[in-house]
C-alpha cells in the first residue's frame, strides 16, 4: 500500500500514545542489553505472560521497544569495561574501551548512543518507505552470497591485529576451530565436543563471550587498581557536560558515516539468519577500509566506535522485515515475537500489509519513537554511567564476574556453561597478556559455524560443484567487492605515501 | 531407594499401565480430590528438545495454558535443542529426577528417527515412554507460489531429468523419509537440504533457493498465500481448504506409502512410571480433560493451529507409531546419518 | 608489546615464550579435533579439517619466525613481566578460587546466597574493604540481582534456602500483578 503523510502521522502519534510503555520497555531493554547473557530474546520469553495478556498493539510496542533498546544497551559495557553486552557489540570494544581508558568514556558513550539512535532512526525510516524492496533482499542473498558476506567479517581477524598479523590469524583460526565444535550441519554427528552433551549444539556464544571478554578482563583489571591511565583519571575527574556535547558534535559531524554503516546493518539484518554481530564486524571492516586514517583503528578512534553501533542498530529494523513480509522470523528474537503475534491472531506475510497496515508499519513507527525517547533519557546519563570506570577494580572485578557468570548460565540453564565461561576466561586472559586479540577469537567462534552452514548448504544444493559460488551476479559483485577490500588498503597507503602524507609508517 | 520401595513400585507399574490403557480407551475420569491435594504440590518442569518459538513450543504452550488450570500447577519450559533432539532427550533422561514433575514434550517421528540413526545414550522403550499424543501434523511437500510446478506430477516429471532440491529442517525428519520414499517409488532424483530449523527451511523455499520444501503442514499454513501445497504424506488432507486442496500423494500417484506425520507428545521416564503410579494417573486423567475444555479450542486457535490437527493418541498407539518410524528410519539409515 | 626504544644500537630483543601458550593450546586442540572427526563423512569433516590445516600452517610459520628471531638475537626467551607482580597475582588467584567455589556451590546455596558469599569473600580479601562495607555492598548486589533475575526475569537459576523461603511471596506477588 501507498504510505501517505497523514497515515504516517497517525502511526507516529499512536506510537507516542504509548510513551510510558516505551519508557518502561526501553529501560528494561537497555539494562538487559548491558548485561551479557540477557538478550532481548530471553527477556521477551520470560515476560511472555505479560505480552500474551495485553492487547496486540501494546504487546508489539513493548517487544519492539525492548528489542531496539537492547541493541543500544549492549554498547555500554563494551565501552566502559571492554565487555560487550551481546555479540553485536563485540566490535565496539575494539575502539570504545581504549577511549574509556584515556578518560574519554563519556565521549565514547555519547558516540555509541548517537550512532545507535541516528543509525536506528534512519534505518527504521528507510524500512518504512522501502519495505517492498528490502523484503526482496532475502530473494537475492542466499547461502552462496552469505558465504561471501561472512568472509568480509572473517578478514577482520587479520586486520584487527595490525601489529602482528600472524598472531591475529592464529587467534582467528583458533576461534574458527572452536566454532567448529558441535554436530555437523548435515548429519548431526558430534565433532570435537570432548564428549560433553552441552557442546553438541556448538560452542555457546554467550559463555564464550563472557569468558573471553568479561572474565579475562576482570583478571586483567586486577593487575592494577584502576581501569584508567593516570592522565585518563585526571581527565575523567575534570570532565563536565562539555564532554557529552563534544561527543554529540563529533558524532553529528560524521553523520554520513553513521548513515552508510547503518545501511550495512539494515541489509544484512534483512537476510534471515544473519545477525547483529555479522553486521557489526562487516561495518567495522568497511569503515576501516574507507577511512583516511586506518592506522588509528584499534587505538580509540571515534568512527570505529560509531560504525559497529550504527550497524547493529540497523539490524534491528532489518531483522523484522523477513518476519513481517515473508512470515518467517529472521532471528531468534523475531521467532519469539512470532509466537506472540500468532497468539494474538495476527496473520503474518504479505497480506499483513493489506489487512493490518497499522500493525506492520507501526513496528517501524514504534522504533522511531523508541529511539527518540531513549536519546532524551539516556544522553544525560552518560556523565554518570561513565563514572563506573572510577570505581576501584578490586570492587569492580568481582561484581562483573559474578553477574556475568549468572549471565553465562541464563540462556541455557546449564551449570556447565559457567565452567565453560571460566575456561574461556583463562584462555582470553592468556591471549590478552601475550598479544593475541580476543576479538579475533570471538569472530571465529561467531562466524565460523554460520559460514560452515552456508557453505555446506550451497555445496549440497549445487551437487558439490564449487563454481556455484560464482553462479549469481550478486555473488560475483560481492566477490569483486571482497577482492577490492583486500587490495584497497595497500593501494591507498601507496597513494598516501606518494602524496607524502603518511610519514609514520608502521614499524612493527 | 530401599529395596522395599522398589518391589512395591514394580507391582504398581503394572497397575499404572493398565490404568493408562483403560483411561485411553474410555477417555474417562476426573482426578480424585485426594490425589489433587498431594500432587502436584509444585510446578512442572518441561524439557523441550527443540528451540523456542517452534511448532513444538507453540503446541506445548497452548496445551499447558489450559492444563495448568485443571491440574493446579504451572509448567515451566526449558529448551534444549541440538543434534536433532538428542541433547534434550539425553538431558531429560540422564539428568532430570524421575518424579513426574519433570516431563518431556517432543515430536515422536523426528525424534525416533534421531534415536534410530544417531545412536544416542538412551534406550527406547526401556528408558521412557510416550504418555499421550496431543496432535498430529502431516508431512507435506510445497513449492513457492511463483514456482513452475503446479502439481506433484510436474515436480516428479522434472525430477526424472534433473535433481530436485527440497529444503527440510533436518535430515532426521519424517518429511525427509517421505520425500525419499516418493523418489524411490517414482524414479525421480531428490536431494534433501537440511537448514537446521523450520523457519530457515521455509524461508529458503519461499525465496527460491531450493525447488520446494518438505515439512510439517501446520507451520506452513500461515504462508498459504506465498506457497502452493503439492501433496500430503498421509491418507487424507485434514484441511483442504487451507492447502489449495492438495491431494494425498498415495491417492494422486496410486502409491502405497506409509503415513508420515508428526505427533506432539508428552513423554515420561520409565522410572517415574514405576515409582509414582498415582501421579501418572493424575497426569493422564487431567490431560484428557484438556481436550474437552472449550478454552483449549481457543488456545489452539491462538497458537495458529487448526482444530482439525488436534487428536488424542494413547500411550499404546504412540508406541506403535514410534516403532513404525524406527523401522523406516533404519531402512534409510545411510542417507540420514553420518 | 615490543620495546620501542631507538638507541644507537638496534632495538632490545623482543620477548618470546609466553606467546607460545596460546599456540600450544591451539595445537593440542587441533590435534584432538582432527582425531575426533577422522571417522566422519566428508561433509562433516571438511570445514574443520580445512581450519585445522590452516592453523597448523600458521603455527609452523610462527615457530619458524620465532626460531629465526632467536637466532638473529632479535628475540629472547623470557616469561618476565607478562604476568604481573605479587599483589596482582594474589588477587587474580583469589578471584579464580572464588569462581570455582561459586560454580561448585551454587546449586546448594542458590542464587542469592551464592552471589552474596562470592562478593563478600571477594570484597573482604581482594578489595580489602572493612567487613561492614563488604557485607553492605554484597547484600545490596545480591538482593538487586534476586529481584531482577529471579523475580522479574525468572532465570532458572538454582534455588537455595533464600529463594525457597521467599517463593510463596513471589508467587503471590506475580498473581497479584497478573504476571503468573
Amino acid at each position: 500500500m501507498e504510505i501517505t503523510l497523514p497515515f504516517l502521522g497517525d502511526l507516529v502519534a499512536t506510537a507516542f500514545s504509548y510513551w510510558w510503555l516505551i519508557l518502561i520497555a526501553t529501560t528494561i531493554g537497555i539494562t538487559i542489553g548491558a548485561i551479557p547473557g540477557f538478550g532481548a530474546q530471553n527477556t521477551i520469553i520470560m515476560l511472555l505472560p505479560f505480552t500474551l495478556a495485553v492487547e496486540i498493539d501494546m504487546a508489539l510496542t513493548f517487544m519492539v521497544a525492548l528489542y531496539v533498546a537492547s541493541h543500544m544497551g549492549s554498547g555500554i559495557p563494551a565501552v566502559l569495561l571492554n565487555i560487550p553486552g551481546t555479540g553485536g557489540a563485540a566490535a565496539t570494544t575494539i575502539d570504545g574501551y581504549p577511549m574509556a581508558k584515556k578518560g574519554k568514556a563519556q565521549q565514547a558513550l555519547v558516540l555509541t548512543f548517537v550512532a545507535s539512535t541516528v543509525g536506528g532512526t534512519i534505518t527504521a525510516t528507510l524500512a518504512l518507505f522501502l519495505l517492498p524492496y528490502l523484503s526482496r533482499v532475502a530473494y537475492y542473498l542466499h547461502s552462496v552470497e552469505m558465504v561471501v558476506i561472512m568472509l568480509f567479517g572473517i578478514i577482520l581477524i587479520a586486520l584487527i591485529a595490525a601489529k602482528d598479523t600472524l598472531k591475529g590469524l592464529i587467534a582467528g583460526f583458533f576461534g574458527l576451530l572452536i566454532g567448529a565444535i558441535g554436530t555437523d550441519h548435515i548429519y548431526s554427528t558430534p565433532r570435537g565436543t570432548f564428549g560433553f552433551l552441552e557442546l553438541y549444539d556448538g560452542m555457546p556464544l554467550i559463555p564464550a563471550l563472557i569468558g573471553l571478554f568479561a572474565i579475562s578482563e576482570a583478571l586483567v583489571m586486577l593487575e592494577k587498581t584502576s581501569v584508567l591511565s593516570e592522565g585518563g583519571r585526571a581527565r575523567m575527574l575534570n570532565s563536565g557536560w562539555s564532554e557529552s556535547l563534544e561527543g554529540i558534535r563529533m558524532a553529528l559531524a560524521r553523520w554520513w558515516h553513521i548513515v552508510w554503516t547503518s545501511i550495512i546493518g539494515l541489509v544484512i539484518g534483512a537476510v534471515p539468519g544473519a545477525g547483529a554481530s555479522i553486521a557489526a564486524f562487516v561495518a567495522y571492516q568497511q569503515s576501516r577500509l574507507f577511512s583516511k586514517t586506518p592506522e588509528a583503528y584499534g587505538t580509540g578512534h571515534p568512527e570505529a566506535v560509531m560504525a559497529p553501533e550504527a550497524a547493529n542498530n540497523g539490524v534491528g529494523s532489518g531483522s523484522l522485515i523477513p518476519l513481517l513480509v515473508i512470515g518467517v522470523p529472521g532471528g531468534s528474537t523475531a521467532a519469539v515475537m512470532l509466537v506472540v503475534l500468532t497468539y494474538h491472531g495476527v496473520q503474518l506475510g504479505p497480506q499483513l500489509f493489506t489487512t493490518r497496515p497499522e500493525l506492520a508499519y507501526g513496528v517501524f513507527a514504534t522504533m522511531l519513537v523508541s529511539y527518540l525517547l531513549m536519546l532524551f533519557t539516556i544522553l544525560p546519563l552518560t556523565r554518570y554511567l561513565s563514572r563506573i570506570v572510577l570505581i576501584s577494580t578490586t570492587v569492580l572485578a568481582p561484581v562483573i564476574v559474578v553477574f556475568t557468570l549468572v549471565g553465562a548460565f541464563a540462556p541455557r540453564a546449564y551449570v556447565f556453561d559457567m565452567g565453560l565461561a571460566l575456561v574461556m576466561g583463562i584462555i582470553g586472559f592468556v591471549a590478552r597478556k601475550t598479544g593475541y586479540h580476543v576479538v579475533a577469537i570471538l569472530i571465529g567462534i561467531i562466524l565460523g559455524p554460520i559460514l560452515e552452514a552456508n557453505f555446506m548448504r550451497a555445496m549440497r544444493i549445487s551437487g558439490n560443484d564449487a563454481t556455484v559460488f560464482f553462479s549469481s551476479p550478486v555473488a560475483i559483485g560481492l566477490w569483486a567487492m571482497l577482492a577490492f577490500s583486500l587490495v584497497a588498503p595497500f593501494i591507498m597507503s601507496r597513494l598516501r605515501r606518494g602524496n607524502g602524507q603518511d610519514e609514520e609508517g608502521r614499524q612493527a | 531407594m530401599t529395596k522395599h520401595a522398589k518391589s512395591i513400585t514394580r507391582r504398581s507399574f503394572l497397575n499404572s499401565s493398565a490404568a493408562v490403557a483403560g483411561a485411553g480407551a474410555l477417555g474417562l475420569g476426573t482426578a480424585s480430590p485426594a490425589f489433587a491435594q498431594e500432587f502436584p504440590s509444585r510446578d512442572f518442569s518441561v524439557v523441550i528438545p527443540t528451540g523456542e518459538g517452534g511448532g513444538v513450543d507453540r503446541a506445548a504452550r497452548a496445551f499447558t495454558r489450559v492444563w495448568s488450570d485443571i491440574i493446579g500447577a504451572n509448567f515451566e519450559f526449558g529448551y534444549y535443542p541440538g543434534a536433532s533432539g538428542q541433547v534434550g532427550y539425553e538431558l531429560y533422561l540422564n539428568r532430570r529426577d524421575a518424579d513426574v514433575y519433570n516431563l518431556l514434550f517432543g515430536n515422536i517421528a523426528p525424534e525416533m528417527i534421531m534415536y534410530a540413526t544417531q545412536n544416542p545414550d538412551f534406550q527406547y522403550p526401556e528408558d521412557f515412554l510416550y504418555l499421550a499424543g496431543i496432535d498430529v501434523d502431516d508431512s507435506v511437500i510445497w513449492v513457492a507460489q511463483n514456482s513452475k510446478f503446479e502439481t506433484i506430477q510436474d515436480l516428479i516429471e522434472e525430477g526424472q531429468s534433473r535433481t530436485i532440491t527440497l529444503s527440510t529442517s533436518r535430515l532426521p525428519h519424517p518429511s525427509t523419509i517421505g520425500a525419499l520414499l516418493l523418489a524411490e517409488e517414482t524414479g525421480m532424483d531428490v536431494r534433501m537440504i537440511p537448514y537446521g530449523g523450520g523457519s530457515a527451511a521455509r524461508s529458503a523455499a519461499v525465496t527460491g533457493e531450493v525447488d520446494g520444501c518438505a515439512t510439517f503442514m501446520s507451520s506452513s499454513l500461515s504462508l498459504s498465500d506465498q506457497i502452493r501445497f503439492l501433496g500430503v504424506f498421509t491418507g487424507r488432507n485434514r484441511v483442504p481448504g487451507m492447502t489449495n486442496e492438495a491431494p494425498p500423494l498415495n491417492e494422486a500417484l496410486g502409491l502405497d506409502m506409509p503415513a508420515l506425520q508428526g505427533q506432539r507428545t508428552w513423554a515420561l521416564q520409565r522410572a517415574a512410571y514405576e515409582e509414582y503410579p498415582e501421579r501418572v494417573d493424575t497426569l493422564l486423567t487431567t490431560l484428557q480433560e484438556v481436550f474437552d475444555a472449550p478454552e483449549y479450542k481457543d488456545a489452539v486457535k491462538q497458537a495458529g493451529t487448526p482444530w482439525e490437527f488436534i487428536e488424542y493418541t494413547d500411550a499404546e498407539a504412540c508406541q506403535e507409531s514410534a516403532q513404525t518410524i524406527i523401522d523406516l528410519a533404519r531402512r534409510y539409515q545411510d542417507v540420514l546419518s553420518g | 608489546m615490543a620495546d620501542q626504544r631507538h638507541g644507537t644500537e638496534r632495538p632490545a630483543p623482543e620477548q618470546t615464550g609466553p606467546d607460545w601458550i596460546i599456540p600450544a593450546i591451539a595445537a593440542a586442540f587441533a590435534v584432538y579435533y582432527v582425531i575426533s572427526i577422522s571417522a566422519l563423512r566428508w561433509e562433516a569433516m571438511i570445514s574443520g579439517l580445512f581450519v585445522a590445516i590452516v592453523l597448523g600452517v600458521l603455527l609452523a610459520l610462527f615457530g619458524l619466525r620465532t626460531v629465526l628471531r632467536l637466532r638473529d638475537g632479535r628475540a629472547r626467551v623470557s616469561f618476565e613481566g607478562t604476568f604481573t607482580g605479587r599483589d596482582g597475582l594474589v588477587r587474580q588467584a583469589l578471584l579464580l578460587v572464588y569462581i570455582v567455589a561459586f560454580i561448585n556451590m551454587v546449586s546448594v546455596l542458590g542464587f542469592t546466597l551464592g552471589v552474596f558469599s562470592f562478593l563478600f569473600a571477594s570484597l573482604l580479601t581482594i578489595a580489602r574493604l572493612p567487613w561492614t562495607r563488604a557485607a553492605l555492598i554484597s547484600g545490596i548486589a545480591a538482593l538487586t540481582g534476586y529481584v531482577l533475575f529471579i523475580v522479574a526475569l525468572r532465570t532458572q537459576f538454582p534455588s537455595g534456602p533464600f529463594e525457597t523461603l521467599l517463593k510463596p511471596a513471589v508467587d503471590a506477588f506475580r498473581v497479584a500483578v497478573g504476571l503468573a
